[in-house]
């Protein structure tokens, strides 16, 4: 039965007099209120209302927020924190049948902590596992290294195949040997390379305090432009101009002739 | 920053080790509690925090968003507390014989004397708490835990434990009964 009939049923048992009558209705509204009285709503509400009497101050400030903005995050992590807070009511309800008696014990830690062990737990493990990564790639070519001597062992050992693989592995290290020996830089280009990289303070300091009888060679070289440092460096030359003087005298002459 | 944008950073690649620092920092402790309420001294939580960021950082490249970034790392953190706990029990015989399974109820004598509460310290109901959730068996002092402190809803529990949100509700109601009896004896 529809709740219509119920209720005028209803009326028939309390009333039945009243059930006979027509639900005329008592009041009238004028024509087309209804059909244009939203439209005068809207209208009322986009028309500026007593804009005249705002004084222009408030108008100046009229659209400036009212109130400081939220956290960047406060929308995104809205849910996320309203769900915790039901579950956490969730979780109360359900301790003050299960456990009454933590009811209202706060929830404490119950273990110590070393005071800086959270600021530097990241940095530590991130460091860890670096390490362990780095451990891991060397140990897979480790490996793959020891996989493939493996097989040449097996191969070798094999008569049918012994000279193929020896053949092979000698090559492979006839090529080793070859790259490993040579090198990218010559001897005085690795020198020049690491002589450019000292400093120039660090230079005329050593300079300074190394002044030998070389570096005097060297500078006096170089100020009259006159390479005669072979004189020096080459005592095949030098020897024989000393001979003719020394000639026929002995050690002892000789060392009298240095003290005059 | 949100768990996605971390793992977006992570598979950018050249900032891996950066993102996995701010995965680090942004859930070590929620997972260093869950470990150290399992372990219990913080030597052997430290450990197990190792093992289970390494786990993470080697799983974390494969890692897809079919869970939640947190429960997948909660499921990381207490396998690796079962495991260790399970290795110290091999080692140690003399704490654990054995006994340590869902039907142990080494906190219910059934001749407690009801306690007071009301005039109990504090300090001394938490000590009581530490004990008793301690003397728990492994699995519901892992419900407790993520029920009690960490308040997850069942369902996530239920994720991370592979276990039906039933057994899980029972096995959380059979732990709070064992403590409360525990915290109401006069012991």
């Amino acid at each position: 039965m529809k709740p219509g009939k119920n209720i005028t049923k209803e009326l028939q048992d309390i009333a039945p007099t009243l059930a006979k009558l027509d639900k005329t209705n008592f009041y009238q509204v004028e024509e087309g209120y209804f059909g244009g009285a939203s439209l005068k709503i809207i209208e009322l509400i986009e028309k500026p209302v007593h804009t005249e009497i705002v004084p222009p101050v408030l108008c100046a400030v009229r659209d400036l927020p009212l109130y400081a903005a939220p956290a960047p995050d406060y929308f995104e992590s809205f849910a996320d924190r309203m769900m915790k807070m039901a579950h956490a009511e969730e979780v109360a309800e359900e301790l003050s049948y299960a456990l009454p008696i933590l009811e209202h014990v706060e929830k404490k830690s119950l273990y110590a902590v070393p005071a800086t062990y959270f600021a530097s737990f990241p940095k530590a493990i991130v460091k860890l596992v670096s390490k362990e990564e780095t451990e891991s790639s060397v140990s897979h070519w480790a490996h793959v290294w020891e996989a493939l001597t493996e097989a040449a062992l097996s191969l070798i050992s094999r008569p049918r195949y012994a000279f193929v693989m020896a053949s092979v592995m000698s090559v492979i290290v006839c090529v080793g040997l070859v790259v490993n020996t040579q090198s990218s830089l010559s001897g005085d280009d690795k020198i020049f390379a690491q002589m450019q990289q000292i400093p120039d303070a660090e230079l005329h300091h050593y300079i300074s305090k190394h002044r030998d009888e070389f570096d005097e060679r060297t500078i006096l070289t170089n100020i009259n432009n006159v390479d005669f440092t072979h004189y020096f460096d080459r005592p095949d030359q030098v020897t024989p101009h000393i001979e003719s003087h020394s000639q026929g005298q002995t050690e002892e002459e000789i060392n009298e002739n240095i003290l005059d | 920053m949100t768990d996605r944008e971390i793992l977006d950073l992570f598979h950018n690649g050249s900032s891996r080790e950066n993102a996995f620092k701010l995965l680090v920092e942004k859930y070590q402790q929620k997972i260093y509690w869950h470990i150290r309420r399992m372990v219990v001294e913080h030597e052997n939580a430290n450990d197990v925090m190792q093992n289970t960021f390494i786990k993470i950082w080697k799983g974390l490249e494969n890692f897809r968003s079919d869970s939640q970034l947190f429960t997948w790392m909660y499921r990381i953190a207490t396998n690796e507390c079962l495991n260790y706990l399970s290795q110290q029990k091999k080692h140690d015989t003399i704490s654990f014989d054995g006994t340590d399974n869902e039907d142990d109820d080494s906190l219910s004598p059934s001749n407690y004397v009801r306690a007071d509460t009301d005039n109990i310290d504090p300090d001394l109901l938490l000590e009581k708490l530490r004990k008793a959730i301690e003397s728990l068996p492994e699995k519901q002092k892992l419900v407790f835990n993520m029920r009690y402190y960490d308040e997850l809803p069942y369902e996530q529990i239920s994720e991370i434990l592979s276990t039906s949100v039933g057994a899980l509700k029972a096995s959380y109601f059979h732990a709070a009964k064992k403590i409360e009896k525990f915290l109401l004896s006069t012991d």
